[in-house]
């Protein structure tokens, strides 16, 4: 026991004050929370058996994904396909839709309906467990029209009237609702655009700062994707719409992640790069095997590339496209504090971030060029 | 995992579950959040089982654990929830049955306006009672990082504690490991 100052004490006290349980149960089911370690636990075995293999895979499905989806395309499009992402896409194939075209829109009652079995099985299927709740809605349905096939984005309230919780559902047909969903449908395969695109423009905007409203979120059905990186957790996408807007996109089966769906955006309202270039330092892997480094942003011409740097001494390098940049890499260990180096095209330091900062005051340094668009968001110009 | 180590382990987590919330508690001043992340750390722990049992206690595995995903969670600007009404600084203020806000609400309030690594520190450093050292160990940083985090976050809490705690301040610059 350490000796405390009376200022000490007096803290101590008040702490365990606020840390208080009084009147707040345990809502944890352990043998729920024991099904969902030993289902991690095989996921670990099998990440670690897979390992041998997955380079076997790559090649054996490069060339029913398409050998073009791979290096730079004419149309300047970068696709960057891990290993472990083509198994996951190839072991848990998404499954074909089958929507009719003339088939009017469903209601909002006939979505619910249909997606009520598997809304709450996605809670098994990611990992979540907020459990089933009693009612929900189409968080979209003032925007779009859903039929049998597409991905709808369906909100519940949470025991707290102030929060709410949204889950996907890929629409079955009528008879089919209890049929199993893959988890790839929610992590479509490199070459499904227009999935990745749905799940894009179904999910929710951040979470806005006191006062303000939820921003709805862009409509991304029908625009390009201009860069993607994924590892076999995260898929970083930029996503260009024929209005000129530009958008981030993550879609991630991480834990405590949303399953899909940060857009920030459009993507060059950004002076304030720090808030921009990095947006978090995620650990996917667990128990210290591996973590998931993911980013995106936008940069002036000036910058030619990006090196983020971990605190271990590994980097990875990126190139930006079309002003954006993405990142999606995995690497072994613990999450660190990385660095962000932007450098011309001689390799010359233009600026250095840190994340998080040393003060872990997101202090936004502008890059020489940019200024603040009409656009700002919650996070920065 | 043998069927003896889930026993062990589902024995640990009713046991660790408690406090380890409390903890959490503190660190996000949101109960549902805590337990959330309390969950996803005994899950690491089983995970890690054979290893942490061999080479640090079970308990502080899960409680580092805990505190780590707080800050990782805290400095992730997106969230699998979101708020319908307000921001999620709400949750971190209750009204008490009267509508006022106690004490505990104050502090929780005081603490939900630290950045999230000054923020563990205070809670590692005054209500674990853990050391400088330790509480880097556990952090993962250095004591020089500890000591100006706890004196600010401690500089920041001043007037919550009545402007008493000028002195915590150098105290918390010159305090050595515990004893």
């Amino acid at each position: 026991m350490t000796p405390h100052s009376p200022d000490e004490t007096l803290l101590q006290s008040r702490l365990g004050e606020a840390a208080d349980d009084t009147g707040r149960p345990l809502t944890t089911d352990l043998g729920d929370l024991l099904g969902r370690a030993r289902k991690a636990r095989r996921r670990d075995r099998f990440r670690t058996a897979g390992a041998a293999v997955a380079a076997t895979a790559a090649v054996a499905l490069a060339v029913p994904l398409g050998l073009a989806q791979l290096g730079s395309g004419t149309d300047g499009t970068r696709v960057t396909v891990s290993p472990a992402a083509v198994t996951t896409s190839a072991t848990q194939p998404t499954p074909t839709t089958t929507t009719a075209a003339a088939e009017p829109a469903l209601t909002e009652a006939e979505v619910v309906a249909r997606c009520r079995t598997q809304i709450e099985q996605f809670v098994v299927l990611v990992g979540w467990h907020s459990g089933p709740r009693s009612s929900y809605y189409v968080v979209h349905a003032d925007r779009t029209k859903y039929r049998t096939g597409d991905i709808v984005a369906i909100g519940s309230k949470l025991d707290e009237p102030s929060r709410e919780l949204t889950r996907l559902c890929l629409i079955p047909e009528q008879g089919h609702e209890g049929d199993p969903v893959p988890l790839s449908t929610f992590f479509p395969a490199a070459a499904d655009t227009d999935r990745m695109l749905q799940l894009c423009s179904e999910m929710v905007e951040d979470v806005p700062p006191p006062g303000k409203p939820v921003v709805p979120v862009a409509d991304l059905r029908g625009a390009r994707i201009a860069l993607q990186e994924r590892t076999s957790q995260v898929i970083q996408l930029a996503v260009t719409r024929d209005d000129g807007e530009f958008y981030a996109c993550t879609l991630s089966t991480i834990r405590h992640a949303p399953f899909a769906f940060v857009q920030r955006g459009p993507f060059p309202a950004g002076a304030e790069l720090s808030k921009r270039y990095l947006n978090a330092t995620l650990n996917a892997g667990g128990d210290g095997a591996s973590a998931t480094y993911f980013s995106f942003g936008s940069v002036p011409p000036t910058v030619a590339k990006i090196r983020i740097e971990l605190r271990n001494g590994s980097s990875f390098t990126i190139t930006p496209s079309e002003g954006m940049w993405v990142a999606a890499r995995e690497m072994p260990g613990d999450p660190e504090d990385t660095r962000a180096v932007f450098l011309d095209a001689n390799g010359k330091e233009i600026l250095v971030e840190d994340f998080p900062p040393a003060s872990e005051r997101q202090t936004p340094v502008p890059l020489p060029g940019v200024t603040c668009g009409p656009n700002a968001g919650p996070h920065g110009c | 995992m043998a069927q003896s180590y889930d026993e062990e382990f589902t024995a640990f987590a009713a046991g660790a579950l408690p406090q380890l919330r409390r903890t959490a508690y503190l660190m996000s001043g949101d109960w549902h959040k805590a337990e959330d992340a309390v969950q996803d750390a005994l899950i690491k722990v089983y995970r890690a089982w054979r290893r942490v049992e061999r080479q640090e206690g079970l308990l502080s595995y899960a409680r580092r654990t805990t505190v780590r995903l707080l800050i990782d969670e805290s400095r992730r600007p997106w969230r699998r929830e979101r708020p319908t009404a307000g921001h999620d600084a709400g949750a971190w203020v209750h009204a008490s049955e009267a509508g006022v806000l106690d004490a505990r609400d104050e502090m929780v309030r005081a603490l939900s306006e630290l950045p999230p690594g000054r923020r563990a520190c205070v809670v590692l450093r005054y209500y674990h009672d853990l050391s400088v050292a330790d509480t880097a160990e556990m952090l993962g940083v250095s004591e020089g990082t500890v000591k100006s985090q706890t004196s600010q976050a401690l500089a920041a809490l001043r007037p919550l504690l009545g402007g008493a705690p000028a002195g915590l301040v150098e105290c918390a610059l010159t305090k050595g490991p515990a004893a």
